[in-house]
């Protein structure tokens, strides 16, 4: 069974149809990346995935129930979602600030767990930011919190990973570093990544979701990542020379 | 580090309620303590300026968490002014025999009024969870700023409408006044249920601290959550308003400085907050009735004067 599933969805803003009549599998062990231009309604769709908004139409479901019958608390160990953008209102430690995504696994009523605290470690030293266990979440700089953010979301251990632009703040060593977690949490979970930039997609995806202007084609990414489909996604030529992709 | 921070803490906190038992009239004398006058007049006043100060701080802190804004405090929302307006449209129109029950009761009346006002105006911003929030809480605000505008034109009309024998009490327990004959028992019941509901719901707020999505992404009922936040800090307001008029600036102060000190972990904030709170309003109010005795100041004008040079020394300083 197919861990996410969408039938006849539809997503409008006013009177806007961004996504009309989708449906679509994702099954653990699948990459998902999903590609198209501005505002054409991929940050919402992660949203209505992750059950934050409800779909105008059709439905959503998640292990083979309706997401809106799914309890909260279990809709969270199902799912996690990385937002696109973090507004941090209260200073706060990084290692805090990752030792939240265990909630939905136990609020954290004990003061110092030493399991929590490995596995907050753990989620920090593979993004790289170990060192900075203590430092202040409202010090560091964008790419570092998108980093925390990350960590947050392996800590989550959540079958269903959705990431929002999960690259958009990294330089180019720590992109790959990222999309290579992606892909080995993709392993064994199943990850939807909304994201830009064509050649990680074409790199490290195994599928790919392309919304158009008034249309969406899914299927794995090699069948998907053509210049023929890119030009009528984005609009602009595309060459391609060997594995990249250059708009033109 | 901790440790003798909280060590500190307690002998100054010890320090100052004794020094307010003991000091009164423009000079101290520990002798007084065991004085039978003590436990009629001052042990009162005393209890009240603890109860007031802890109800105001911990509804500073939970409303600066719910409006994910570090400087906002528990008048923000206009319970204060709801408050003021019920207290004096009791003091003016219930009988004399009455008085200082009817302003207690007008106060909570109008401060669980401006309350549901606020709750039933700003109702769809306390659900919404979506993404992103780049001013959370700002329609809350909003509202609450507004309620606040309105009843101080009413409370404007009500003070040109008084008659003069009572306009000097009116402005006295508007600046906030401790001069109370009880214990205040009403205001430690509800500060013990507002003190309780927080420390146990302390880690579900560190959750929602993250913002609303955020909360909601991990599991926490989120509208559920944000609409108990704003009863029970409403609640704790109103019933320090109703005990002793409208203190400022303990609310906002005393929260933002502990976060400072504390950092931003409820579990240890919110008890920090009741206790630190308690303790600077009864030192405002020692204060109030030494610094010109035997005159005695309104403890507002006190806390105000302390207040906003600490709050912009603070705000300035601000990384």
């Amino acid at each position: 069974m197919a861990l996410l599933q969408t039938r006849e969805m539809s997503i409008r803003v006013g009177d806007r149809a961004l996504i009309t009549g989708l449906n679509w599998q994702v099954n653990r062990g699948e990459f998902w990346c999903v590609l198209g231009r501005n505002g054409a309604g991929k940050s919402m769709l992660l949203h209505v995935l992750s059950g934050l908004r409800a779909a105008d139409e059709g439905e959503v479901s998640l292990d083979g129930r309706m997401i809106s019958q799914i309890p909260i608390m279990e809709q969270a160990r199902l799912r996690g979602l990385m937002p696109q953008q973090i507004t941090d209102s209260f200073s706060c430690a990084v290692g805090e600030a990752v030792s939240i995504a265990l909630t939905p696994w136990r609020l954290g009523s004990e003061w110092d767990n030493l399991r929590d605290t490995e596995i907050i470690q753990n989620a920090l030293t593979q993004v790289g930011m170990a060192d900075r266990i203590s430092d202040d979440i409202t010090r560091l700089s964008g790419g570092e919190r998108q980093r925390v953010a990350f960590a947050a979301m392996l800590a989550q251990e959540s079958e269903l990973m959705l990431f929002d632009e999960p690259t958009s703040h990294q330089d180019v060593a720590q992109q790959l570093l990222l999309m290579r977690l992606i892909r080995q949490q993709s392993e064994q979970n199943a990850v939807v990544a909304t994201c830009h930039d064509i050649n990680l997609a074409a790199r490290f995806a195994t599928h790919v979701l392309l919304l158009g202007k008034d249309y969406h084609r899914s299927g794995p990414a090699s069948e998907m990542l053509t210049p023929d489909s890119l030009q009528s996604v984005f609009d602009c030529a595309f060459v391609r020379t060997g594995d990249t992709f250059m708009a033109a | 580090m901790m440790r003798s921070v909280s060590l500190i803490f307690a002998i100054l906190f010890a320090a100052i309620l004794l020094a307010s038992l003991a000091c009164g009239n423009g000079h101290c004398d520990p002798s007084s303590l065991l004085a039978t006058d003590l436990w009629q007049l001052r042990a009162p006043r005393v209890t009240s300026a603890l109860v007031v100060g802890a109800l105001l701080t911990l509804a500073g802190a939970l409303l600066q968490l719910l409006l994910r804004n570090p400087l906002a405090d528990p008048y923000v929302l206009g319970v204060s002014g709801g408050a003021a307006a019920g207290a004096l449209m009791s003091s003016l129109w219930l009988p004399a025999a009455l008085s200082i029950f009817g302003l207690q009761a007008g106060a909570l009346v109008g401060a669980l009024l401006s309350t549901v006002m606020l709750f039933l105006l700003a109702r769809r911003s306390l659900g919404t969870t979506l993404l992103p929030i780049a001013a959370p809480g700002i329609s809350l605000i909003l509202t609450g700023v507004m309620i606040s505008a309105g009843f101080g034109a009413l409370i404007t009309l009500l003070l040109s409408l008084s008659p003069d024998a009572q306009l000097r009490g009116a402005l006295f327990w508007l600046m906030g006044d401790l001069d109370v004959d009880s214990y205040g028992w009403p205001a430690w019941i509800v500060l013990l249920l507002t003190g309780a509901w927080s420390l146990k719901t302390a880690p579900q707020l560190n959750v929602l601290a993250h913002g609303e999505a955020t909360a909601q992404l991990l599991g926490l009922p989120v509208r559920r959550l944000r609409i108990t936040l704003l009863l029970v800090a409403s609640l704790a307001t109103a019933a320090a308003v109703s005990l002793a008029g409208a203190i400022g600036f303990i609310g906002l102060v005393v929260p933002h400085a502990l976060r400072l000190v504390l950092g931003n972990d409820q579990r240890l904030l919110l008890p920090a907050s009741m206790l630190a709170g308690g303790a600077a309003l009864v030192f405002a109010d020692l204060l109030a009735r030494t610094v010109v005795a035997p005159l005695q100041l309104p403890v507002g004008v006190i806390t105000a004067l302390i207040g906003v040079p600490v709050f912009l020394t603070m705000l300035s300083g601000r990384r």
